[in-house]
C-alpha cells in the first residue's frame, strides 16, 4: 500500500536536543523526521504542515503559544507537541487549551513519553483518516441521484421532493408499502443535508417492547430502576446534530405517543429517573406504511402528533407502478450482485423482461432484489432466462391481478389459481371462495379446461 | 552505570543511539561545543548585566547536561536561571556563573578524556 509517510517537524533552537529529538524519533523507520532551530526557519521552509510538530516553548525568535497559534490557523489537523524546560501547569492548560495535542517537560523520560505521544497521536490520525474515508464512502452512497434507480415520473416526483427536503429543516413522513424504501429515502435525506457529519440514527418502533420504548429513545440515569446499573442516553441524544429516523410510527404505543409530542414540541428530552430536561437538536424523520389518518379514526394514533409530524409527505409509489423502473432496478441489482460476487454481468432475455413486467412485487424493491439475486444463481449461461425468475414467494392472485382481463376470465383465472395453490382440491377451493363445487365444475367446462 | 566519580554520564546517550557510535560521538562534539559557547556568553553577558540573556542561555544549555548526566553543572545553570527570573537578589549570579564555568571545564575535560580513551582502544 502506498501510504502517505507520516511527518514529524521539531523545532528547537538547542542544537543537541534538536539532534537528540530527531535521532529519537528516526528510529521509527514509519515516521519522516525533520528538525528546524527557529520559528522562522521552520515557517520559511516547511513546504507542508506536517503530521506533527515538537515545538520548543522559548525559541529565540517567536513565543511558543504565537508558533502554536499560527500552525493551528495554516493547518488546524497538524498536532503540536509543546516542549519545554520547566514545567509550568498553567502555561500547560493553557496550551492544552489552544490546541497543543501535549505538553512535556524536558526530563530525562522524554524519550518515552515522546514516542508514546506521538504514536497515539498516528493511531488517531489513521483513525480521523479511516473515518473520513467511511463518511466520503457514506456520502457517496446514499448521493440519490445515483443510488435511487429509476426514471419513472413517480421516481422522478420523489427527487424532487428529497431536494426540497434537504434544503429545509422540515420534518419529513415518508409513507410506502413494505419494501419501498423508506429507510434509503430517509438516509439519503440526511446524508445529502448539512446535517450529514452528525448521526443518523435509526429507529424501528416495531422492534422496541412498549414497555422499553421511553428508556431507549430518551435514556436513562443510574438507579433509574432495576438494571440501571449505568447512566445511558437514549436515542434521540445520539442523534443530537443529526437525523432520527423513527422507522413504523403508526405502530407506536398510543400512550407512549403523548410523551413523543412534548418533546418534538419542547425540543428536550428528560432521561428516566432524572427530573433535567435536556435539548436536543436532531431533523425528525418518520415512515409507515399505515395510513395515520385511519389510524387517527381508530384511535390509534393521536391527531395533535399527527399534525406535528406532518411535515412534508413523500409517498413512496409501490415498485408495480413505477413501469419500467422494474428492468432498470432489475439491471442495477444484477450489477450490484456481480461485484459483490465477482462474476461476469448477464443480460435478461424479453421473456425474463416480461415476465418482471408482469408481477405486482408485493414486497416492492426488496423483493425484486432477492428474485434478481436468486435468478442470477440459476442461471447458467450468460443470459438469465425466464425461468430462471422464481416468483414462488409471491400470492397467486398477485399474478392473476397483473394481467388485464375480463370480469369472468379474471373470475376463472382466480378459481385456477386456487385449484393450483390447494392442489386442484376443489371442496376446498370451493369453500375458501365461498361458492359451490358445481360452479367450478361448470366454469372450467366452458372455459374447455 | 554513571561513575560517581565522573561529572557526565554517556549512559542515556548509549542507550538510544542504537549502537550507532558515530552518534554518540557526534551528540559528545556538539555539547562540548555548545556548552562551551553558552557559558562564554554568559560570561560576556555579566559584563553587559543582561541578566536576560543569562538566564534564557542557562535555559537553552541546561537540558542536554541533565541526559549527559552532567548534575553538578545542571544545579547551577537551573540555579542561575531561576534566580534571574524570581528577581532573587540575594544571589550572586556572577559568582554562580564562574562556578558553572568551572564545572563545565571539568566536565568537557573529562569527556574529552574519555573520547580519547576510546579512540586508543
Amino acid at each position: 500500500m502506498n501510504e502517505k509517510p507520516f511527518t514529524i517537524y521539531v523545532i528547537e533552537d538547542n542544537e543537541w536536543y534538536n539532534k537528540l529529538l530527531v535521532h529519537n524519533l528516526s528510529l521509527n523507520p514509519d515516521y519522516k523526521v525533520k528538525g528546524f532551530h527557529t520559528a522562522k526557519e521552520f515557517f520559511d521552509t516547511a513546504a507542508e504542515m506536517p503530521d506533527v510538530v515538537t515545538l520548543d516553548y522559548l525559541l529565540p525568535d517567536m513565543n511558543g503559544a504565537d508558533v502554536l497559534s499560527k500552525i493551528k490557523t495554516m493547518n488546524p489537523d497538524t498536532e503540536v507537541i509543546v516542549i519545554s524546560e520547566q514545567e509550568n501547569i498553567e502555561t500547560a492548560v493553557e496550551l492544552i487549551r489552544n490546541g497543543a495535542y501535549d505538553y512535556l517537560v524536558k526530563e530525562k523520560e522524554i524519550r518515552e513519553r515522546l514516542l508514546s505521544t506521538v504514536n497515539n497521536i498516528r493511531k488517531n490520525a489513521s483513525l480521523k483518516t479511516r473515518i473520513s474515508v467511511l463518511e466520503k464512502e457514506v456520502q457517496k452512497k446514499y448521493d440519490f441521484q445515483s443510488t435511487i434507480i429509476g426514471n419513472s415520473p413517480a421516481i422522478l416526483n420523489i427527487f424532487q421532493l428529497i431536494e426540497k427536503a434537504i434544503s429545509v429543516n422540515i420534518t419529513v413522513t415518508v409513507t410506502g408499502e413494505t419494501g419501498t424504501g423508506k429507510e434509503v429515502i430517509a438516509k439519503a435525506i440526511h446524508y445529502n443535508s448539512p446535517r450529514k457529519n452528525k448521526p443518523f440514527v435509526a429507529v424501528n418502533v416495531t422492534a422496541i417492547p412498549s414497555e422499553l420504548i421511553e428508556s431507549e429513545l430518551f435514556g436513562y440515569e443510574k438507579g433509574a430502576f432495576t438494571g440501571a446499573v449505568a447512566r445511558r442516553i437514549g436515542k434521540f441524544e445520539e442523534a443530537n446534530g443529526g437525523t432520527i429516523f423513527l422507522d413504523e410510527i403508526g405502530e407506536m404505543d398510543i400512550n407512549f405517543q403523548a410523551k413523543l409530542l412534548r418533546v418534538l414540541q419542547e425540543k428536550e428530552i428528560v432521561r428516566i429517573g432524572s427530573n433535567t430536561p435536556v435539548k436536543i437538536d436532531c431533523r425528525v424523520i418518520v415512515a409507515t406504511h399505515r395510513n395515520l389518518q385511519a389510524q387517527i379514526k381508530s384511535g390509534h394514533f393521536r391527531e395533535d402528533l399527527y399534525y406535528r409530524l406532518f411535515g412534508l409527505l413523500i409517498e413512496l409509489p409501490p415498485l408495480r407502478e413505477r413501469g419500467k423502473d422494474v428492468l432498470i432496478l432489475s439491471k442495477f441489482f444484477m450489477e450490484q450482485f456481480c461485484k459483490e460476487n465477482s462474476l461476469n454481468p448477464k443480460s435478461f432475455s424479453e421473456d425474463a423482461q416480461k415476465k418482471l413486467l408482469s408481477y405486482s412485487f408485493p414486497g416492492n424493491v426488496r423483493e425484486l432484489k432477492s428474485i434478481i439475486e436468486l435468478a442470477m444463481v440459476m442461471s447458467t449461461g450468460d443470459v438469465i432466462q425466464s425461468d430462471d425468475i422464481n416468483l414462488a414467494s409471491s400470492g397467486v392472485l398477485n399474478d392473476v391481478m397483473s394481467e388485464e382481463l375480463t370480469m369472468k376470465n379474471y373470475e376463472l383465472a382466480i378459481v385456477k389459481a386456487f385449484l393450483k395453490k390447494y392442489d386442484d382440491n376443489i371442496k376446498l377451493v370451493a369453500e375458501k371462495l365461498d361458492i359451490g363445487q358445481s360452479t367450478i365444475y361448470r366454469m372450467l367446462k366452458k372455459s374447455g379446461s | 552505570m554513571k561513575d560517581e566519580n565522573r561529572s557526565f554520564s554517556l549512559d542515556e546517550l548509549n542507550k538510544v543511539s542504537n549502537g550507532d557510535k558515530k552518534f554518540v560521538e557526534e551528540m559528545v562534539a556538539i555539547f562540548i561545543r555548545t556548552t562551551d559557547e553558552g557559558i562564554t556568553e554568559m560570561e560576556s553577558a555579566i559584563k553587559k548585566n543582561d541578566m536576560k540573556l543569562i538566564a534564557d542561555m542557562a535555559h537553552k544549555i541546561a537540558p542536554p547536561c541533565r541526559h549527559m548526566g552532567a548534575t553538578a553543572l545542571l544545579n547551577c545553570l537551573v540555579s542561575i536561571e531561576n534566580a534571574i527570573r524570581n528577581s532573587d537578589k540575594s544571589i550572586d549570579i556572577a559568582q554562580l556563573v564562574e562556578k558553572a564555568k568551572k564545572e563545565k571545564d571539568i566536565v568537557i575535560s573529562e569527556l574529552k578524556t574519555e573520547i580519547i580513551k576510546k579512540d586508543v582502544t
